[in-house]
């Protein structure tokens, strides 16, 4: 194995972890956001008294959810896509073509990047806080911000471990919209 | 209109050469974007999206009933709800295909998708089938087109899509889609009677259930209709009474139908700490599959709305003087067509923001419409060549092919366009529930 293969190896692991890891937070997150659905619901019924925050720590969570599975889902080449022609497709080699799509993805996906890094550094300067929570607005944007990028990585991961015939994530996350 | 006609052609292409859909039309949205403004206002506007789609509130319904509907799967209520259509419709020739039908139909009141209806009723219903010798083509074409009820009878996921991308009432477009829902269940029976008439052997009698059996098997289904009664009775304010006083939004609604999915799955036992796990980490990836299709989708409607696609298509119309009847024919048939490349969501998304503002130009209700694109896209669903449904019941029925599949499922995908022509001819079988309940 050369070094690069190594290091290319190792990397991909690394992100594996990370991208399970933020997979269970974002379980988490959805657990939660059911919870204090519920509770809301609860009491305002029986105890006429909802939870004023709930809008805002729903929608976080929503954030939370999204973003925190995004890693998994592009690791394990997850996204949906056509397959109408991937058997005519896969015939002429395709998978190594398809993983310069995904790394030219990954590449793409910094220009939206660098303008979220805006977002987050201009909401940081101005100091917004939510309304019930007073939470500052730069923590979610630098959220989605750090999450996005971890999706990037794992685009260029994923695309170098097609082009090498493999899998970068071998036990993908399963789904059904 | 030459850029948006272009970019429609380019997502087309980047989707059949393997680009995930939502990035196809992401990139597409970004560059068309581009080139009628600039690329820093393009990335300015992406960037946005991205960050706030992700914190509307509105969209958190989606997430919670994908959860409801993966705990009611795992709960195992499908196994009762067939046990009780078999009960009193199994002996009949064809009984188990027709018990299968209802029990995907009863399945939907509390599942939004039509994949996780099929991927449910073909682990309880085709073992059954093959049990008493039913030929593949017909126990496999009731699965999957009995699956694709899920997204028309509330509730349902595509259907608070709709609703949040045009801003219509999800509580109207919920109630609208219940009569459809029913026509295609009652279509669905029939062409397995049409089945079972040209060919006797598909679908041999199952055993006869005796009277108590029958009542007994009945008693099985309280959870499914607890959970509707819940979820459905709360949205329309049926439950604000003493000393209940519920009424949900959607949202809530979807919080309370996966928390008493939950608690009542735990309750018969039916789930533990790793199912309920297993449960939440594929409703959150699921999610986020959605929300990037949703970006991709708004990126690039943002596009096609700036290069005027949808006040030139209507410019078009009325300089020709078109029959609005015939303009809906037209795009029914594009729908038809495209349902033959893109999976649901992402049909759907791509072409509500052009044709949605042209249907109301023209007069038409939304509620309306968006049963229409719903149905159309619920064909789409099984039909060849992409058919999601039947590649769903592919992976359980490995040992069939999927021509065999798409043979079986033609039978329904027929009555499916009858009923499509009884809704575009009466919008009466989808509006009158809503004008009388709201």
């Amino acid at each position: 194995m050369t070094a690069i293969a190594f290091v290319v190896r190792a990397f991909t692991a690394m992100l594996r972890l990370a991208a399970g890891v933020s997979a269970q937070v974002s379980a988490l997150g959805l657990l939660i956001l059911m919870m204090l659905t519920f509770a809301d619901v609860f009491c305002r019924s029986v105890f006429n008294a909802p939870i004023e925050m709930t809008t805002e720590l729903s929608r976080l969570l929503l954030m939370v959810v999204v973003f925190a599975s995004l890693p998994r889902i592009t690791l394990g080449n997850q996204h949906v896509s056509v397959d109408l022609l991937a058997g005519i497709l896969n015939r002429f080699g395709y998978a190594r073509i398809e993983g310069a799509i995904m790394i030219g993805t990954g590449v793409l996906l910094t220009w939206p990047l660098m303008k979220i890094h805006v977002l987050a550094a201009r909401a940081m300067r101005y100091g917004d806080r939510t309304e019930f929570l007073g939470f500052p607005v730069f923590v979610a944007t630098w959220f989605v911000l750090i999450f996005t990028a971890l999706t990037v990585l794992c685009f260029l991961a994923a695309g170098i471990a097609l082009m090498a015939g493999r899998n970068a994530d071998p036990e993908p996350a399963g789904g059904l919209t | 209109m030459i850029a948006a006609t272009v970019g429609f052609i380019a997502v087309l292409v980047l989707s059949l050469l393997r680009v995930p859909i939502a990035i196809a039309m992401g990139v597409v949205g970004v560059l068309g974007y581009a080139a009628e403004t600039s690329m820093t206002a393009s990335l300015s506007m992406s960037a946005r999206l991205i960050v706030d789609a992700s914190q509307d509130y509105g969209l958190t319904v989606i997430p919670l009933f994908i959860l409801m509907g993966l705990f009611v799967n795992k709960g195992g209520m499908a196994d009762e709800l067939y046990a009780a259509a078999y009960a009193f419709i199994g002996h009949l020739r064809g009984g188990l295909a027709m018990a299968t039908i209802l029990a995907c139909g009863g399945f939907s009141a509390i599942s939004g998708s039509s994949m996780a209806t099929a991927a449910t009723m073909s682990r309880v219903a085709m073992p059954q089938m093959r049990r008493f010798g039913y030929r593949d083509t017909l126990s496999t074409g009731a699965v999957a087109a009995g699956g694709t009820l899920g997204i028309l009878i509330p509730p349902s996921v595509i259907l608070i899509i709709y609703g949040l991308m045009t801003e219509t009432s999800i509580g109207k477009l919920f109630l609208a889609g219940i009569i459809p829902g029913l026509i295609g269940i009652g279509l669905y029976l029939l062409a397995v009677v049409y089945v079972v008439w040209r060919d006797p052997t598909a679908g041999p009698e199952g055993e006869r259930s005796t009277m108590a059996a029958r009542l007994k098997s009945l008693k099985g289904i309280w959870a499914i209709l607890l959970l509707f009664v819940l979820v459905i009775g709360g949205l329309y304010g049926m439950l604000d009474i003493w000393p209940l006083n519920l009424t949900f939004a959607p949202t809530e609604a979807a919080g309370i139908g996966a928390t008493g999915a939950l608690a009542i799955s735990l309750l018969r036992r039916q789930i533990g700490l790793r199912e309920i796990w297993a449960a939440l980490t594929e409703a959150a990836t699921t999610t986020a599959s959605l929300f990037m299709i949703l970006i991709g989708a708004w990126i690039f409607s943002n596009f096609v709305n700036i290069a005027g696609l949808p006040t030139s298509l209507q410019g078009l119309i009325g300089a020709w003087g078109t029959s609005p009847y015939l303009v809906i024919a037209i795009i029914v048939a594009i729908y038809l067509v495209l349902g033959c490349v893109f999976e649901s969501l992402s049909m759907m998304l791509l072409t509500v923001p052009v044709f949605f503002p042209v249907i109301m130009g023209l007069g038409f209700d939304p509620v309306w419409f968006g049963i229409v694109v719903v149905v159309v896209v619920e064909i789409s669903m099984i039909t060849p060549p992409i058919g999601l449904n039947v590649f769903i019941l592919k992976r359980v029925v490995e040992d069939v092919s999927t021509g065999t599949i798409f043979r079986g499922v033609t039978p329904f995908w027929v009555v499916d366009l009858i009923r499509l022509a009884i809704l575009l001819g009466i919008p009466a079988a989808s509006l009158w529930l809503p004008s009388v309940l709201f």
